[in-house]
């Protein structure tokens, strides 16, 4: 029998990294033992649909192709589930409050839904970082899902040169260059491209 | 003082989950002692534990979690739009943003920390609130006037020295159209008004955040009670009913009596609704005859099509939408004369964490934060 699929979340600003490079990022899930499938927050949306800035930088985010994607892919908690992740979020916003983190509700709310469904969340973002160590959130950063995805058969060495180079070119990367070469060389054991 | 747990709420959901200090050392993969000492006080656990206990006890942390007592609780007052029922969440979230402002009062310029004078024993009774409206009406130099202007609001925010606060909430639901924060320890007032709300909705959320400026004591249904009477009356006195109810009496059938209101509240800019209010509490108050303006569903059909025919006063005050960080914050300064943008400045010059701080009082993305903070820092 087949194990159920282990769910992964990705926080927006992984989304805008990834979506345009690996089509469709979410709706084909990979790998087996377990199978990988890629979600993201409900309210990516409204976050995307809300800014002027997000909407003009990434503009093809609102294209059919990537919003049924999504439509296909999102978190929505209800009930139960809903009411655990919105306590789990009254923790975190305690302690982002308590250590001047520069947060927004949404980061929060995408650990808290890792919390509830203990699921990793994927971000590159280091005071979501913090906040997650400090409760035990299990976090990827964008080059350890590469990483998982190269494993999984899910994309190439290839994909992710192009992937790698392409955030070096539009100047987002997700770390600093020299601390994305060490972390590169820690999941890849091999020297990054950029 | 140091938070602490709040051992008696701690207690309680042990009992009733079954669980003795024990127990839940052991779900929580700690030893008793380390428990023991949670629930004497002499410590405090560590976040993930904190977390974990919070879950497995169904608690929020601010069930779980006693925080050391605060100056004053900032008070909150706001209405959803078409009198959407309030969480417990939208009060939460209201209160947030007015512990958040606390962080601004220092950056205010002078005068808006003095408290003009607010009304001393506010009620909901008809008279009292015209009468009061016929005063502010005077100081607001409008006797002679008969429709209220935007810049009349404006002026009398100014000189009660509530900071406005002009928002792109958008035009969802889920939001409300305005916001009323009085912060007790620093006795300022900062009202958040919503651009995306349709011109004639907006009038009357400022006229409605006034009536709280005005009243900052009377809370809860009574304060939104107060206010939208306030604003009804100071839109659309008793004289203004009882001349348009005159009017109305003369005129032969349901359909051109409603034609008459919308009449009325496109010269007065505010919706036909507001009107019929006026009118229905006039006559209440004065024991008149109701006047036959057909069943309230369909009148409400005629309200919907009129304000869905006005523009959103975004739409009418930036050249495009959503506006640049540039042209917000100066729609901010020269329409609503608000300090609130001088304050943000000096804030993100000055303060760590500004981008999250923005967008958490606006509710804007924290991109769009990021963009204003920049603008700001110039």
């Amino acid at each position: 029998m087949n194990e159920p699929p282990q769910d992964v979340l990705l926080d927006s600003s992984a989304y805008f990294r990834l979506a345009q490079s690996i089509r469709p990022l979410l709706q084909q899930s990979f790998g087996a033992s377990p199978a990988y499938s890629l979600h993201v927050l409900v309210e990516l949306d409204d976050e995307y649909r809300t800014s002027m800035r997000l909407r003009h930088k990434f503009e093809w985010v609102a294209g059919t192709e990537y919003r049924e994607d999504r439509q296909l892919k999102r978190y929505e908690l209800h009930g139960e589930a809903r009411s655990q992740a919105l306590d789990a979020f009254s923790f975190l916003v305690a302690y982002a409050d308590e250590q001047k983190l520069n947060l927004s509700r949404e980061d929060l709310k995408a650990l808290a839904v890792g919390f509830v469904k203990g699921i990793p969340v994927v971000t590159d973002d280091i005071s979501m970082g913090k906040v997650a160590e400090a409760h035990s959130i299990e976090c990827w950063n964008t080059v350890k899902l590469l990483r998982v995805m190269v494993t999984a058969g899910r994309i190439d060495m290839d994909k992710v040169v192009e992937i790698l180079e392409y955030w070096d070119y539009e100047k987002d990367l997700p770390m600093p260059k020299e601390k994305l070469r060490k972390v590169f060389a820690e999941y890849f054991g091999t020297d990054c491209p950029i | 003082m140091q938070k602490t747990l709040n051992r008696s709420a701690l207690q309680d959901a042990l009992i009733k989950a079954g669980l003795n200090q024990s127990g839940l050392a052991e779900k929580l993969k700690v030893s008793r002692e380390a428990v023991s000492k949670w629930l004497a006080g002499e410590s405090f656990p560590q976040p993930d534990k904190l977390l974990r206990i919070g879950m497995l006890l169904g608690l929020a942390f601010e069930q779980l979690v006693t925080l050391p007592p605060a100056v004053a609780v900032p008070v909150v007052s706001f209405r959803k739009k078409s009198h959407r029922k309030t969480k417990d969440e939208h009060l939460d979230n209201a209160r947030e943003t007015g512990e958040l402002l606390k962080r601004l009062v220092k950056y205010l310029p002078k005068q808006e920390l003095t408290h003009p004078p607010t009304l001393k024993d506010p009620t909901t009774d008809y008279v009292y609130v015209q009468a009061v409206a016929a005063q502010v009406r005077k100081e607001m130099g409008l006797e002679k006037k008969e429709v209220i202007d935007f810049k009349d609001l404006i002026n009398k925010f100014n000189q009660l020295h509530a900071v406005i606060i002009p928002v792109l909430w958008g035009e969802r639901q889920h939001h409300g159209n305005a916001l009323n924060v009085f912060l007790p320890d620093s006795q300022t007032t900062w009202v958040f008004l919503n651009l995306d709300s349709s011109i004639v909705d907006f009038k009357f959320w400022m006229a409605h955040e006034l009536g709280h400026s005005l009243a900052p004591g009377l809370l809860n249904d009574e304060g939104e009670d107060f206010a939208d009477s306030f604003a009804q009356s100071l839109l659309f006195p008793e004289a203004h009913a009882a001349k348009l109810r005159e009017e109305l009496q003369k005129v032969n059938g349901i359909g051109a009596r409603v034609g008459r209101i919308r009449q009325e509240a496109r010269k007065h800019v505010i919706s036909p609704y507001t009107i019929r209010l006026a009118l229905e509490a006039y006559e209440e108050a004065r024991q008149l005859p109701a006047t036959d303006l057909g069943e309230a569903g369909k009148f409400m059909g005629a309200v919907m099509n009129f304000v869905k025919g006005c523009r959103t006063v975004s739409q009418a005050v930036f050249k495009q939408l959503p506006p640049e960080p540039k042209a917000y914050v100066a729609v901010a300064r020269s329409a609503f004369g608000s300090p609130f943008f001088e304050s943000l400045a000096e804030f993100c010059k000055h303060e760590q964490g500004a981008e999250a701080f923005i967008h958490r009082v606006l509710g804007v993305s924290l991109a769009d934060a990021k963009g204003l903070a920049g603008e700001l820092r110039q």
